[in-house]
């Protein structure tokens, strides 16, 4: 039997009645009442705890793993209102396994090592598989989510197909949670690990383009950047915006007004600069991002096009579908960053669209946007020695399920 | 020699490298300002749909409260009625009506510029749809004696991929149109096809058509056909935009025949679940 998959939504003012309302349109467009997961994604409007117990309320039986947003995404499109979206997948040839590493603010690193430890173990000891692909929702505001990615890569492999999104907070960047079951938790990693018989692709670009000359990181350590050319970090963003909009740089948060301006850096693996997100600045005009960039490295200032981020979701659509071999898409994950959001604005539709014009406009689509991405670079899954699972921004990155 | 013109090279460079620097700062800059711009933009325009919609449903509550009253007054719950008392509320009941139909009209024409129409799609039957609203809007065709068949019997209809309640808003607006604009005694024929990937759902009237020249503005918003303001019939102007949009939306394509004082046959598309496609 395939894979059967389906996508509900709700908005409303009652937590609970909207978790339970989303996920029974997901199961009633399932026709199937016990789904084996469920991937739910939720404002931070709705009270977390409430919620979920309206989602399991409808689905006890259900693995459950999610996220809080930055906006939901479902087969519709980009959703306006604040919403809980769910996808609700059955399938006898796949397995599903959850974890969390929690305490990120601690030790990002053990965090991403914890979940995937916890994850992999039951593997071995429920499935007695292998572990085929690895999804999370981490919490970035509370730690680097490179060193995130890398302790699941201490766990899991050094070449291991890495997936997820950074949950998101409706763009206020304060706090952001993350599901496993009936439990929410904050400043934390949710895993959820896939074994079976199916297939995946995954699609990952961004689109962003250098502009000016390049600087050098001078002085950094680990997410935070103190110098770029021997000054204050801040200074490449006073530089560009100029004096007015300076200003406004130490009084709110950077991310809010540069993350459709972030910072490029090479690297290995990929034709695009992998990009940084800024997220906050401090006194000293250093740039805390929501991932490293390492001292030496050569940046550049990136800016968007909405032309481009169309072109390069298409093409990482295209990159998703080609490795699922010939099989059609049966499910859809989208992770896609909150600076694309920003950047298409209320035309943030169109870049959705332009993805279901390669999949088919009626594969079972969720996704959100994030504050960060996970994915292997150039999106290379098939060639293991070359898949290089990393943290991302900006991106879009599309993962494909099929049979 | 060489060596000046080298120098000269390098001090042209930089001065090149300079410049570009400084384009890259106004392009950051105009980029900034025009996003800036944008987000302005955008939030006027929440404030605009939220004025709209608090407005709307103010009104539309003591509307509905006149609505009410209205009904029981016509229906003798509060006494009977002269013929000329009658005649007289029953313009005043059509006139309720009217406004009712506008500020729904409007609403809905906010949800979808401001992106806040939601789509739940999912497989189903469209003629038991269709056959919904065809339940719900016989009583006023029967009145004006128009008499609604379908071409040909619509059996083994593959599943369309739609969202059933924008959908029934567009077949509403559609026969209602059909209705409005027929004659007394006049004939409304639908019919429903595939044609490759989509099915093709006809609307066709024997009305008062729409006149050659406007027939470029047919789904603009608030337009009406001349020959339809002469008539004095009512309408918004606002239900084929929303039909327009809400088809497309569905992922299909609406159009439209017709010929002055000679009928108006409406097309438009929807998609066939995908398993449903027959291979031609």
């Amino acid at each position: 039997m395939a894979i059967k998959a389906s996508v509900g939504v709700n908005q409303g003012d009652d937590s609970y009645a909207v978790g339970a309302n989303a996920c029974q349109d997901a199961i009633e467009q399932l026709g199937d009442s016990s789904p084996d997961l469920l991937v739910v994604f939720s404002s931070v409007k709705y009270d977390q705890e409430k919620m979920l117990q309206g989602v399991r309320s409808v689905a006890p039986g259900a693995l459950l793993v999610g996220s809080s947003t930055s906006g939901e995404i479902t087969t519709q499109g980009p959703l306006r209102e604040k919403s809980v979206a769910i996808m609700a997948i059955k399938s006898p040839e796949v397995k599903y396994f959850a974890g969390v590493g929690e305490n990120i603010a601690a030790n990002p690193r053990e965090a991403g090592k914890v979940v995937a430890d916890k994850v992999k173990r039951q593997v071995k000891e429920q499935a007695g598989e292998t572990l085929k692909t690895f999804m999370m929702f981490p919490d970035v505001l509370a730690g680097n989510g490179a060193d995130i990615v890398r302790g699941v890569l201490d766990s899991l492999g050094e070449h291991f197909p890495v997936v997820g999104g950074a949950s998101g907070d409706d763009f206020a960047f304060k706090k952001t949670y993350q599901y496993v079951n009936d439990k929410v938790y904050s400043g934390a990693v949710v895993g959820l690990g896939l074994v079976g018989n199916f297939k995946m692709g995954i699609g990952v670009k961004h689109g962003w383009i250098p502009v000016g000359e390049p600087a050098t990181v001078t002085k950094s350590a680990g997410s935070v950047i103190h110098e770029i050319n021997g000054k204050p970090a801040i200074r490449i963003y006073e530089d560009y915006f100029g004096e007015e909009e300076a200003k406004v740089l130490r009084t709110e948060t950077l991310a809010k007004l540069a993350i459709t301006y972030p910072l490029g850096m090479k690297v290995v693996g990929s034709d695009e600069l992998l990009i940084r997100d800024p997220i906050t600045v401090d006194e000293h005009g250093s740039i805390t991002c929501a991932a490293e960039i390492p001292e030496g490295s050569e940046i550049r200032l990136m800016v968007g096009s909405r032309n481009e981020a169309i072109q390069v979701a298409r093409t990482a659509a295209k990159s998703a579908l080609e490795q699922l071999g010939g099989s059609a898409p049966k499910a859809i994950i989208i992770f896609n960053c909150i600076a694309r959001q920003k950047l298409f604005g209320d035309k943030s539709g169109d870049e959705i669209k332009a993805i279901q014009e390669i999949i088919g406009p009626q594969v079972p689509l969720i996704g959100f946007y994030t504050y960060g991405e996970q994915a292997p670079l150039g999106g290379e899954v098939k060639n293991i020695e070359r898949c290089n699972s990393a943290f991302h921004n900006e991106t879009v990155v599309i993962c494909a399920l099929a049979d | 020699m060489n060596e000046k013109k080298g120098t000269e090279k390098i001090a042209e460079l930089e001065k090149l490298l300079k410049e570009q620097q400084q384009n890259a700062r106004l392009l950051v800059r105009r980029d900034l300002e025009l996003s800036r711009a944008n987000e302005k933009l955008q939030e006027f325009d929440e404030i605009k749909s939220n004025f709209i919609s608090v407005v709307a449903h103010q009104l539309r509550t003591p509307l509905s409260g006149i609505k009410w009253t209205l009904n029981m007054l016509l229906n003798g719950d509060l006494g009977p009625l002269n013929n000329d008392q009658k005649t007289f509320l029953i313009k005043s009941y059509e006139s309720n009506n009217r406004m009712i139909t506008l500020i729904n009209d409007m609403l809905d024409t906010d949800r979808i510029q401001s992106g806040k129409m939601h789509y739940g799609f999912r497989y189903i039957n469209i003629i038991d749809l269709l056959d919904n609203v065809l339940f719900e809007i016989s009583p006023e065709a029967t009145k004006r004696n128009i008499s609604i068949e379908f071409k040909r019997k619509l059996e083994n209809l593959p599943q369309v991929y739609i969202d059933p309640e924008t959908m029934r808003a567009v077949f509403q607006n559609l026969l209602e149109n059909a209705i409005k604009y027929t004659i007394e005694g006049g004939k409304i024929i639908l019919d429903a096809e595939q044609v490759k990937n989509m099915l093709q759902i006809s609307i066709n009237d024997n009305g008062i058509g729409i006149p050659e020249d406007q027939k470029k503005k047919v789904f603009e918003r608030f337009f009406r056909g001349r020959n339809a303001i002469l008539r004095e019939t009512d309408g918004s102007g606002l239900g084929l935009y929303i039909a327009k949009t809400i088809v497309e939306k569905n992922g299909g394509i609406i159009w439209f025949e017709s010929k002055e004082n000679n009928g108006t046959t409406f097309y438009f598309t929807v998609p066939i679940k995908i398993e449903d496609v027959k291979k031609n």
